[in-house]
């Protein structure tokens, strides 16, 4: 009886989508901690580890946004410049002599706005997420550099302080509020994707987009929902670039978009769409943050991290088709007569 | 009296001035079961989409519930209390039974859910029809069956007065289709009705209360359960099978071309069967489980986990399973039309794809494809110069892909349900091209869960049971399976 219970909490656990992952790569997270705490036993140090996360957080943050729009099968690569593009308002406005806190909320108001922007462009004008976000992308740079004539700003100043330690310096019960940040904004958004009904419909529209519109889902409203959740997540993380510099810089968030892929596939979200969990992100988050810190640890330089973490993702990408398919494939689409077909076809 | 839950009368669509349903009548009663046998697919789809919302008519009146809710003068387009349930599913694959059933309908309220509440309140449902279905399973974990017994239940939890089920028997097996019809009696009792639409009189008969005949958009006769006799129909059937009897006279074949010894994966059972060099032989799987294993052996995305395949007398290694082509195997999906065509490409492309890839580097040059032109121009006609084949009708690019296949003249073809979704007009072309197909010499093999019509042109009928072969029967043993809708 005992054992029965204990196997339906086992496959209730495993049902969830892309459990199965996450129990992988963070069997994957604790094998790197012990690798690079014995190769460095300064890397389990309180001071290291609090960095660590710190640095983690703004990962974990645009991960959760990209999560999102993964989910629904779409991608998001404005996230870097939208990034960028918070920085450098925020900062603009603050220096310009606008108070903190209403400078962050039209930044995030503006932020959320090409969320919009791009969900209205792959829902309603029906352009590939791909090309739709690279436009944005490269619009939203754009704006980082003129929004103070392509000049980084000058310090935010001491009458931002306040906002400062709110995003970096300021800690509340001796954890960095970046931490905090970061934590009630998983727990935020980890409860819309599990326990509502939103997050039920983004998996269905991910999943299967026919089946969702035939169940009644307004999916295109599901879509920009996601890019929104995106343009606010990178709008955050803009402001914590701005609060850590205390400064607008222009090139803030370059290649973030990027992390944020590598946080969620690493994490076990699936690029195809309609799989993935937001503790996924945060282990995936937890990696990207730990190879970083590790190898910086053992020596390696730049070049070799980044070509860890490539090498990490592509192999993270290759098992999710390999689980999902049972081989590598080309499109999501498949049943068996699709591959008899496919075999024609291609032969 | 009897309710009335639906009642389309005198209903006239019409579509580029074509009528796609013609004087259209019909009307099903609470909790009954209603047949409709389509001789032809005109009108199929505007009857399902008319009937699921209340789209603008160009003559008559729609009723549901006893209640006019669309005609002529007044359209409002509000969707009906109806589900279907056809071929493909309508589920999320990725999402559980229980947030398929209840999150994922129209009018589910509550923003917060709470899986413990959902999965008691579908447990009651499932104890009642199918106990074996976990409310936690993924949609993708479940078997065909496991899928429509899910999306049977989900229609009724949405509160659905009709369902419409369509073209089942191609998606579930013989077995499953039992156990499904008697679910469908179930809720028949308790006051839902159905619109049950099949291609074969045969399959209405076991199931429906009445049965309409459908062509060209009109009813031509609606059958009560006394009348349900095969001699009743023989009058509407216009070009009967009766021509192939005389063509599909038996053969023996005696060299075998493929063998499985002993084959065992994930669905297959210790496996054996063979097909002899030019036979049809149709691989008939009761449990629809052990087809997906087999095309994946063939066209080698899976390898056998003990046991061997022999082609040609010697062992089908994952090499040549790699470049089946080269092999002189060629596939035909289920839904041809959509996986085999190249849209983007001319007739003439299309027609000889295969035979640019043929292992014998023929290049073609303008030479061969004007001789190919001369050869199948009086065959095909016009359309071989067709540049957008999406412009041609259904027959037409069923034409284009069994003809390709001629062209390729490969050594054994294996068909994935060729009759899925056929009406009776295609279905009887189809016949017409695999028996050509048969005819140049290739070994034809049928993969199918519905024995009707592939047994017209069958020589021996394979039947796989859990999958391991259960029996092998040659032509003149047959007529054993008379009732399974089969016109020999």
């Amino acid at each position: 009886m005992e054992n029965r219970e204990k196997q339906n909490v086992w496959k209730k656990v495993m049902a969830i989508r892309g459990m199965g992952q996450v129990i992988t790569v963070t069997i994957g997270l604790i094998a790197l901690w012990i690798v690079f705490g014995l190769l460095s036993p300064s890397f389990y140090s309180a001071r290291n580890v609090g960095n660590l996360l710190r640095q983690v957080a703004p990962i974990l943050i645009i991960g959760i946004g990209q999560s999102y729009v993964l989910i629904t099968g779409n991608i998001d690569l404005s996230i870097g410049s939208v990034v960028g593009m918070s920085c450098m308002i925020s900062a603009t406005l603050m220096t310009k002599g606008m108070n903190p806190w209403a400078a962050m909320l039209l930044t995030i108001l503006i932020c959320i706005g090409v969320g919009v922007l791009n969900g209205l462009l792959v829902a309603q004008c029906k352009l590939p997420p791909f090309i739709a976000t690279l436009g944005t992308m490269t619009v939203a740079r754009g704006v980082a550099q003129i929004v103070n004539n392509n000049y980084n700003t000058d310090a935010i100043g001491e009458a931002a302080q306040g906002y400062r330690n709110l995003f970096y310096y300021g800690s509340t019960f001796g954890v960095y509020n970046t931490i905090w940040i970061a934590v009630i904004l998983f727990l935020v958004f980890d409860f819309l994707l599990s326990k509502t009904r939103t997050g039920r419909h983004i998996y269905a529209v991910g999943s299967n987009i026919e089946a969702s519109k035939l169940s009644g889902i307004d999916t295109d409203l599901i879509t920009i929902k996601v890019y929104v959740v995106s343009g606010f997540c990178a709008g955050i993380v803009g402001l914590i670039t701005s609060a850590t510099a205390g400064m607008g810089t222009m090139d803030a968030g370059n290649m973030y978009e990027m992390y944020a892929v590598a946080a969620s596939v690493i994490g076990g979200v699936s690029t195809l769409g309609g799989q993935g969990i937001l503790i996924g992100t945060v282990v995936g988050a937890a990696i990207w943050g730990t190879l970083q810190n590790g190898l910086q640890f053992a020596g390696a330089p730049v070049a070799m991290r980044n070509i860890v973490i490539g090498i990490i993702v592509i192999i993270s990408v290759l098992l999710d088709v390999i689980i999902r398919t049972g081989k590598p494939r080309k499109s999501k689409k498949s049943n068996h007569s699709n591959s008899v077909s496919g075999t024609s076809q291609g032969s | 009296m009897k309710n009335e839950i639906l009642r389309l009368e005198q209903v006239t669509i019409m579509e580029d001035e074509t009528a796609l349903l013609d004087n259209f009548n019909l009307h099903i009663f609470k909790g009954e079961i209603m047949g409709l046998v389509c001789i032809n697919a005109n009108g199929r789809e505007s009857l399902i989409n008319l009937i699921s919302q209340n789209l603008p008519i160009h003559y008559g009146r729609v009723y549901f519930d006893e209640v006019l809710v669309n005609s002529y003068q007044h359209s409002p387009l509000t969707l009906n209390k109806i589900a279907v349930i056809e071929q493909k599913s309508r589920l999320v694959e990725d999402l559980s039974v229980a947030d398929n059933v209840f999150v994922l309908r129209r009018g589910f309220k509550k923003y917060i859910i709470n899986h413990n509440v959902l999965n008691d309140q579908l447990n009651r449902f499932l104890k009642e029809i199918e106990p074996d279905i976990d409310g936690n399973d993924l949609v993708a974990n479940l078997s065909p069956y496991e899928k429509c017994v899910v999306e049977l239940l989900r229609a009724v939890i949405m509160g659905a007065k009709l369902i419409v089920i369509m073209d089942i028997s191609n998606r579930v097996s013989a077995a499953d289709l039992i156990k499904l019809h008697n679910f469908l009696r179930y809720y028949s009792k308790k006051g839902i009705s159905f619109l049950y639409i099949c291609n074969h009189h045969e399959e209405a008969f076991k199931i429906c209360n009445r049965m309409s005949l459908m062509k060209d958009g009109k009813i031509l006769k609606v059958f009560n359960q006394d009348e349900f006799l095969n001699d009743n129909m023989v009058p509407f059937y216009i070009g009967e099978f009766s021509d192939f009897k005389r063509n599909a006279e038996m053969r023996y074949h005696t060299v075998n071309i493929l063998s499985f010894k002993d084959v065992c994966t994930e669905k297959l059972n210790h496996l054996s069967f063979s097909v002899a060099k030019g036979e049809c032989a149709v691989l008939f799987d009761t449990d629809n489980t052990a087809l997906s294993d087999i095309m994946q052996l063939m066209n080698g995305t899976r390898k056998p986990d003990s046991g061997n395949i022999f082609w040609e007398d010697a062992v089908y290694s994952p090499q040549k399973a790699s470049d089946p082509l080269k092999s002189g195997m060629a596939f035909v999906g289920e839904d041809p039309i959509h996986t085999m065509l190249f849209e983007e490409m001319s007739y003439i492309d299309n027609l000889c794809f295969l035979l640019d890839q043929k292992p014998n580097g023929i290049r073609l040059s303008k030479r061969i494809i004007k001789s190919i032109i001369r050869e199948y121009e009086p065959v095909i006609g016009g359309d071989l110069y067709e540049q957008n084949i999406m412009n041609l009708n259904k027959q037409s690019l069923y034409d284009l892909i069994y003809y390709r296949l001629q062209l390729f003249h490969p050594k054994i073809v294996f068909f994935v349900q060729p009759f899925a979704g056929a009406d009776m007009y295609l279905r009887k072309h189809l016949i017409e091209l695999l028996s050509q197909i048969k005819k140049n010499g290739t070994t034809v093999v049928i993969l199918s869960v519905n024995i009707a019509d592939s047994l017209v042109v069958a020589d021996k009928l394979i039947l796989l049971k859990k999958g391991r072969l259960s029996g092998e029967y040659y032509r003149p043993e047959f007529k054993k399976f008379s009732s399974e809708g089969i016109v020999l």
